[in-house]
């Protein structure tokens, strides 16, 4: 463009700037550590305190946008697209690690395996780290097979990209983004202030049809349908997102609580009869590990199915490399040699690691661990990228439980059981650690093939972000454990060496040395040391939900307890589906059968209102205003998602309802500010 | 054929479910849990059922009225992209960033759009590889214009023609490929 154009476009006040456009800088990187750093711990105290994790890309990239263009006076989308990568990839850690480690602490608790809270702290870290490195470089060769050619929607990718393009992309998109973002926040702010997760409308309908006459009458509609909404417009969006893609996702949540439920009811034993009106028993006992066996089966079938299109998209890649015409082309990705490497090496590492985990380990179950370790990133890695790119949502937690039974099934035949847990829980951090990463990885390369960004660029940027999460969430578990033991305090006599009762929920006694337990009134002389209820981790203020289930289910393979027929069985299923030619629906409908069901009708929702939209109003309005609107309703309730888990690690005391006033007033003004 | 190949994979897949979840846990003989017999049984009709389905979609695709139509629709979008692009690449010179990013919306995305829905047909008419070949080039040619319409919203003028013209190259790949 000649000098005169550019001076009589910016005399019409045109943005014009010259020279390379920005991308891989170090203020994305600075910006995105330290994002990715605020966000993990916000986020890992929220899934301890709470249970729940929350994907961090959608708030990285509003306040990237607001730190590298606001304060810092960057002006590329790209850049901004590289410092959510990175971010995101700091906070993968929080779901990763938030899952799987504290369950040591929490068994430590037990009976006989106080020395798991013992492990190897730095290995742990190392583990995770390798875990990562390894979960990215399998899943970075399916993004053309994913992305490029079955056009996965990845619908956090779409908001994340539509949040990137927001400076560019008009006012109308953006007041659309944003006021269905100040909705969306201000909704689930008011629901959590209520306390309200669900909707119950079979509830609603029954109490409105239901006699006053006969309170005992037949409900008319049975609580083993489910008829319970999640309460969350984040999840409206996340099916508008999907759109028709979706609804296999939907029907496999139906044929369990539709079909399946009232059938058993007719056919079932009486056990199965009283399960099924308990909807949430129902799911965690029979249609959860159904649903997991169904996810790996059609996850094998898939590969098997996907073979081909791998080969050729690897074919195609070389080809396209080859070619003198572009020489850009091969600069697009990382090679898949590097890849290679990286996990050969990290599969070596990861023996190693599984060596040193534990004293008595040998070389060959060490081996044997890190192998199959390594191979079930592989399979979990291909099953979690497939189901965030159809529905968001990532079977995370299913897939750690079948990677901690293979690996306990295997430490068990020669280690004893702390030492089985410890080592499988090493192993099994790192798996989990690749598995976020992985989903975490697709996810970014949607946004980032969308705003245009180069996959190479961006997949370096995960692996520069990866490696710092494990070290600052693993630090925080620790402070946080730690930090909340009590102190021993001694009420007479000189200090003893203190004799503790073993740690259970209600242990208000010490023990004298015989076991026996005494109080301050039969034993006056003695030194008593009081100690207060469990502290850390499993206790009432640290009760992180997610590692306690892990923690309960390791005990119960430890055991031998695991339904590993109903994974068959689910799985020989989800083969079939995978298999039939009907183009990905076997992972879909197990992950139906996996989720909770008022997940998955809430997520109906938003299908068919993208369906009723693209037959009524046109694709161009789904497109112009209703991905906008539904981008926004996922990034404001994740923005107040994140912005509650802040308040409780940075203002634990604060007054809610005065900082809820506060926070609606800044929103108000912001989008004020916007129109 | 195929009406039949769906019935019977759901019919095998619906009741092999039933069979799978029918009982809570028999604590003696944990695998006793699931009928067996029952569930070979609704596996075997769905197996059946896959390979009608399968069949059936021989049949279909030997008779290619509807894939050569799809095929043919396809090629013209991404004959339109290609010339579009060409047109743009022409006027970069000329065109404004905000004029750029306009022209991406509401000229080349609609085509981008219809040439990635109608993909599949490609890979009926033309098998796997050549599918992989022309999506190998088309996603490139797709990125490279969404590139351009950040660079352009970014006011990066220079980017942005260099992305169109790389778009421009990549969409020649493709429509060479497409044949």
């Amino acid at each position: 463009m000649s000098d005169d154009k550019v001076n009589q476009l910016l005399r019409k006040g045109e943005l014009i700037r010259r020279g390379p456009y920005p991308e891989f800088t170090w203020p994305a990187v600075i910006v995105g550590w330290f994002l990715g750093a605020v966000i993990a711990v916000s986020i890992s105290y929220a899934a301890l305190k709470l249970g729940f994790s929350i994907e961090g890309s959608e708030l990285a990239a509003i306040l990237g946008w607001g730190i590298l263009r606001g304060l810092m006076g960057r002006t590329s989308i790209v850049e901004n697209n590289i410092n959510q990568t990175i971010a995101s990839a700091v906070n993968g850690a929080s779901s990763g690690i938030m899952f799987s480690v504290p369950a040591l602490f929490i068994l430590s608790n037990k009976p006989g395996l106080e020395s798991v809270a013992d492990f190897n702290v730095p290995l742990m870290i190392f583990a995770c780290i390798t875990g990562a490195f390894i979960g990215l470089a399998f899943v970075i060769p399916l993004r053309k097979q994913m992305i490029d050619f079955q056009r996965l929607p990845y619908p956090g990718g779409i908001a994340v990209a539509t949040i990137l393009k927001s400076p560019g992309a008009g006012i109308r998109k953006s007041v659309y983004l944003f006021g269905a973002a100040l909705l969306s926040g201000a909704v689930y702010l008011l629901l959590s202030l209520k306390g309200i997760e669900d909707i119950n409308v079979g509830g609603l309908i029954n109490s409105a049809f239901s006699s006053a006459d006969d309170p005992a009458a037949t409900p008319l509609i049975s609580s083993r349908y489910s008829l319970i909404f999640f309460a969350s417009l984040m999840t409206i969006g996340v099916g508008f997102l999907s759109g028709k893609g979706g609804f296999w996702f939907g029907a496999g949540g139906f044929i369990c609580y539709w079909f399946l439920s009232p059938m058993l009811s007719i056919v079932g034993t009486d056990e199965v009869k009283t399960l099924v009106e308990s909807p949430l028993a129902m799911r965690g006992k029979i249609y959860k590990p159904t649903g997991i066996g169904m996810l790996i089966g059609a996850a094998l079938g898939g590969i098997i199915m996907a073979f081909p299109l791998i080969r050729s998209a690897i074919t195609s890649m070389s080809k396209a490399s080859n070619d003198k015409n572009d020489e850009s082309a091969h600069r697009d990705e990382l090679p898949i040699w590097l890849l290679a490497i990286a996990i050969v090496l990290g599969a070596g590492i990861l023996i190693f690691l599984a060596k040193q985990s534990a004293s008595e380990m040998t070389l060959g179950l060490a081996a044997a661990m890190a192998l199959l370790g390594t191979l079930w990133i592989w399979i979990a890695g291909v099953i979690v990228a497939e189901c965030v790119g159809r529905t968001n949502w990532s079977p995370l937690s299913g897939m750690t439980l079948i990677a901690v039974t293979i690996l306990i099934v295997i430490a068990n035949s020669g280690l004893d059981k702390p030492q089985t847990i410890i080592s499988s829980l090493v192993v099994g951090a790192a798996i989990c650690l690749a598995i976020s990463q992985a989903s975490d990885m697709m996810l970014d390369l949607k946004s980032g093939y969308l705003v245009g960004g180069v996959p190479r660029r961006q997949q370096m940027a995960q692996f520069v972000g990866a490696w710092l999460g494990p070290c600052i969430v693993i630090g925080l578990m620790f402070l946080l454990h730690y930090g909340a033991q009590p102190k021993t305090e001694t009420v007479a006599g000189k200090t003893p060496a203190p004799i503790t009762a073993p740690a259970g929920e209600n242990a208000p006694e010490a023990l004298n040395p015989a076991g026996n337990s005494q109080s301050a009134e039969t034993s006056a002389a003695a030194p008593i040391v009081k100690e207060a209820p469990r502290a850390g981790f499993g206790s009432e203020k640290l009760p992180a939900p997610q590692a306690d289930a892990l923690a309960s289910v390791i005990e119960g393979i430890v055991e031998g307890n695991v339904p590993t027929y109903r994974y068959v069985a689910g799985g020989g299923l989800g083969f079939l589906l995978a298999i039939s030619g009907l183009g990905g629906i076997g992972v879909m409908v197990a992950l139906g059968f996996y989720m909770p069901f008022n997940i998955v009708l809430t997520y109906t929702i938003g299908c068919i209102l993208r369906i009723v939209s693209d037959k009524t109003a046109g694709r161009k309005f789904s497109e112009q205003v209703g991905i906008p609107i539904a981008a926004g309703l996922i990034v404001g309730e994740a923005l107040i998602g994140v912005a509650i888990a802040m308040q409780k690690v940075f203002w634990p005391t604060a007054d809610v309802s005065e900082a809820t006033s506060q926070l609606l007033q800044i929103a108000s003004q912001t989008l004020s500010v916007w129109i | 054929m195929n009406i039949i190949g769906q019935m019977l994979l759901w019919a095998g897949f619906l009741s092999g479910s039933l069979a799978t979840v029918l009982n809570v846990e028999d604590d003696k003989i944990p695998w006793s849990t699931i009928p067996w017999g029952w569930y070979l049984a609704s596996v075997s009709i769905c197996v059946v059922g896959i390979v009608l389905l399968r069949l059936g979609r021989t049949s279909t695709v030997e008779s290619t009225e509807e894939s050569t139509a799809s095929l043919s629709e396809i090629r013209g979008s991404l004959l339109n992209l290609l010339k579009n692009t060409q047109q743009m690449s022409g006027q970069m010179d000329e065109l404004a960033p905000s004029e750029m990013t306009v022209f991406i919306d509401d000229v080349l995305s609609p085509d981008c759009y219809i040439f990635a829905e109608g993909r599949n047909a490609i890979t009926t008419e033309m098998g796997l590889q050549k599918f992989a070949d022309v999506m190998t080039h088309f996603s490139a040619a797709e990125r490279a214009v969404n590139r351009a319409w950040s660079a352009a919203a970014d006011g990066y003028v220079d980017e942005a023609k260099t992305c169109v013209d790389r778009a421009v190259s990549m969409f020649e790949d493709a429509y060479q490929e497409l044949g």
